[in-house]
């Protein structure tokens, strides 16, 4: 039940007051208008206010809207103007729509708070808003909606008082007016909602006559509810379902703490992707560029959307409505903007990898492909570098298979000869046969050698320096002595260390393969290598010297550059030592020098190069 | 984990309804909704979407959740609300039927405000989550 009253205190007597109010019963609705002619204490503003009243029923069918219109176009009107509040109370809802033009003052009462319901400025007949809104609202139960004329005026403290005291309808409108109303006509009409168990009835006390009109409607209408299936179905419509609001995986990951000086560089990039509309770019570029002064940004790209993930929106979170279509704020203050955009080329995974790299090393176009061409280069020199061990190692098994080869085939040959004359023994048979036996297990055994090398596993195992020196001697052995160099080792800390041996045979035999090639080449008459080891507090030294004269002083600094050789185009490539250096600088952090080193051996001084692998005890041992 | 502070979108001729349905969905998984909340909620936003993409040429749609209350404001540059009076009739339901269309907005929330002229439409629904 909805209680509605409305009493009116004139300024002098009740024909001389402008103050009006309507109270229409329609079909739907029930209409109600408050209105308040301009001047007082005169018949003329009475006269004036029974003319409106004429005129809103004459068009009480209208909209709000229309009606306030019919009447501002009253000529009579026109001198004196009009404020008004009008709304239309609803049977079958809890609703109600209004205007309100002009100082007519209306506000909800609830929950021991007062809403003061939208009002525009203007005047009805003089001048009125260029659009007039029309407003709905929900009214709740125990809401009471008062509106008041100018001639009422109050604070919200006072009113606040008066609304407590839980009147009735008539009661709390004549209040109002006792303690509120000044020296002009004054009028309030009060709205009590009691509408529990949806009954939206509304009874009228009409103070005019005292009797009270009781308006009943059925709220269970028998109307039917309209499902109209064009709103559902683009609710069903599953197609191109792309919900980007949560932040995206890290595979669409483009850059991470985008820096300030790569905006231009991001947003040229995505340009690229995205057909940017230049507007959208200048936005974009801006909006990038301001928020980065306080904050980081990462920048996600999924199929046509590119997700912006600002860590602190605080600063700039107003201009975010201004700027873009969709964004979540979350209460970290971080901030989620997805760009969708109608047009892009499809970026496949290589292409973002490429981007994304670029960015993070914060390279130009032209200085990232720089940087790939220099990558491939590494690329292929690394590969060349295996090709180079490789062919290091069939040299070495080369030269350790052609003494035993050599024996197996003049065993074979001599054996066949002595059977051919009868001179073949069952002894000698035996031995020959035991002989070529025992050369076939060297070369099994040289094959596991070299197999354990090649197959270059660079795990991490326990080893002793002699074991070390061992392996690799086994590698260079033959074709030292190939060369009539001696191999003198002095093993003076036999030390255990737990790193991935293969790497270090490597740089060991890279190492002397070298030396070997420089005494060959200068063909010292008394060819020497020595190997030493050394252990000092914090490192482990393996030291390679020989007696070639040691490394001219103008290409000393450049030894150990890739593509660096004295040797001839067929013989070398320039790979070995750097290599070597390599593996000892990235896989041991620890260094390869070379030095030039005058010594004396058996009486006799001699110059030569002095490598120095200097190992740090501390990363390689277990 | 933060939770999602605030929910904003534009829409147009173009928007997904879906779309925005899906942020919303997302958008209120932080927070624990009973069900048939969570689907009053989606049923008032999907109306708004609704009638924004359909009426007007434009239009935004943003939610805020504090204290257990959700609050969506909703705008755009249509051109008003022609007929309130049909508007509301279309489907108000007082029984727990699905009540779709325009009025289903004042059925299911707790309190609205909205004020359409010719200028276009705003509306605030305060809608309690608990």
């Amino acid at each position: 039940m909805i209680e509605f009253s409305a009493k009116i205190k004139p300024y002098s007597v009740k024909n001389e007051c402008g103050d009006f109010y309507l109270y229409l019963e329609l079909e739907d609705y029930n209409l109600i208008v408050v209105g308040d002619i301009g001047g007082h204490g005169s018949f003329k503003v009475y006269d004036l206010a029974c003319q409106m009243k004429e005129v809103i029923k004459k068009n009480k069918n209208k909209s709000l809207n229309e009606i306030i219109m019919s009447i501002h176009k009253q000529d009579s009107i026109k001198n004196n103007g009009m404020t008004i509040f009008i709304a239309q109370i609803y049977h079958s809802s809890p609703l109600i729509s209004y205007c309100t033009v002009g100082n007519t003052k209306a506000i909800l009462y609830r929950k021991n708070n007062i809403i003061s319901l939208h009002s525009q400025e203007g005047i009805v007949g003089y001048d009125i808003p260029r659009t007039i809104n029309t407003n709905l609202l929900k009214v709740l139960k125990d809401d009471t909606l008062v509106i008041v004329t100018d001639g009422v005026s109050f604070h919200n403290d006072e009113i606040n008082n008066i609304l407590n005291e839980n009147l009735n309808s008539e009661d709390l409108a004549q209040s109002i007016l006792n303690h509120c109303s000044n020296d002009d006509d004054s009028l309030c009409a009060v709205f009590k909602f009691d509408i529990s168990n949806n009954d939206f009835s509304i009874k009228h006390n009409d103070n005019k006559n005292e009797s009270h009109i009781v308006h009943k409607y059925n709220t269970n209408t028998n109307e039917k509810i309209n499902l109209n299936k064009s709103k559902i179905l683009p609710l069903l419509n599953t197609n191109k379902i792309n919900t980007f609001i949560g932040k995206m995986d890290d595979e669409y990951l483009l850059v991470s703490h985008l820096k300030l000086r790569f905006v231009s560089l991001v947003i040229d990039k995505l340009n690229k992707l995205f057909t940017i509309k230049k507007i959208e770019y200048i936005k974009l570029k801006t909006f990038l560029l301001e928020v980065l002064n306080f904050t980081n940004i990462d920048i996600y790209i999924k199929n046509n959307t590119i997700q912006l993930y600002i860590y602190d929106i605080k600063y700039v979170h107003e201009s975010l409505e201004f700027l873009f279509q969709n964004y979540i704020i979350k209460d970290d203050h971080s901030c989620i903007i997805n760009i969708s955009f109608e047009f892009y080329e499809k970026v496949t995974n290589d292409e973002l990898k490429d981007i994304k790299q670029m960015l993070e090393l914060g390279l130009t176009e032209e200085g990232y492909l720089k940087f790939k061409d220099n990558e491939n280069k590494l690329q292929k020199m690394s590969e060349q570098a295996r090709l180079v061990a490789m062919g290091e190692m069939i040299g070495n098994i080369a030269h350790q298979w052609r003494q035993p080869l050599s024996v197996i085939s003049t065993s074979a040959t001599g054996m066949l000869f002595q059977k051919e004359y009868g001179l073949l023994s069952d002894e000698k048979f035996e031995k020959i046969c035991t002989d070529i036996n025992t050369n076939a297990q060297y070369l099994s055994k040289t094959i596991d050698d070299f197999r354990d090398f090649i197959k270059g596993e660079n795990e991490s195992v326990k080893f002793d320096t002699e074991l070390l020196i061992n392996k690799a001697r086994s590698i260079f052995n033959s074709s030292l002595k190939d060369s009539y160099i001696e191999l003198i080792v002095d093993n003076n800390s036999n030390h255990q260390l737990y790193a991935p041996l293969n790497l270090l045979i490597q740089v060991l035999v890279n190492i002397v393969n070298n030396a070997k090639d420089i005494l060959v080449e200068k063909s010292v008459e008394k060819k020497l290598i020595f190997i030493n080891t050394n252990l000092d507090e914090s490192n482990l030294i393996i030291s390679v010297l020989d007696n070639a004269g040691g490394v001219p002083k103008k290409i000393i600094s450049k030894i150990f550059d890739a593509y660096f050789t004295t040797k001839h185009q067929s013989q070398g490539t320039g790979l070995g030592l750097n290599m070597a250096h390599n593996i000892i600088i990235n896989t041991f952090a620890g260094k390869l020098e070379v030095e030039n080193k005058n010594y004396e051996y058996k009486n006799i001084k001699y110059t030569g190069a002095n490598f120095i692998i200097t190992i740090p005890r501390q990363n390689n041992e277990n | 984990m933060y939770k999602v502070l605030l929910m904003f979108s534009k829409i147009n001729k173009n928007t997904n309804i879906q779309t925005v349905l899906g942020n919303v969905e997302i958008y209120l998984k932080d927070f624990s909704i009973a069900k048939t909340i969570k689907m009053e909620i989606k049923t008032i936003v999907s109306e708004i979407i609704y009638n924004i993409k359909k009426y007007t040429p434009s239009g935004s749609l943003k939610l805020k959740i504090e204290k257990n209350v959700l609050y969506i404001h909703a705008s755009d540059h249509g051109l008003g609300i022609d007929d309130i009076n049909m508007a509301i009739k279309d489907g108000y339901s007082t029984s727990g039927t699905l009540g779709l269309g325009f009025a289903s907005l004042f059925r299911l929330s707790d309190e609205i405000d909205i004020q359409t002229s010719k200028n276009g439409t705003t509306i605030n629904i305060i809608k309690s989550i608990v």
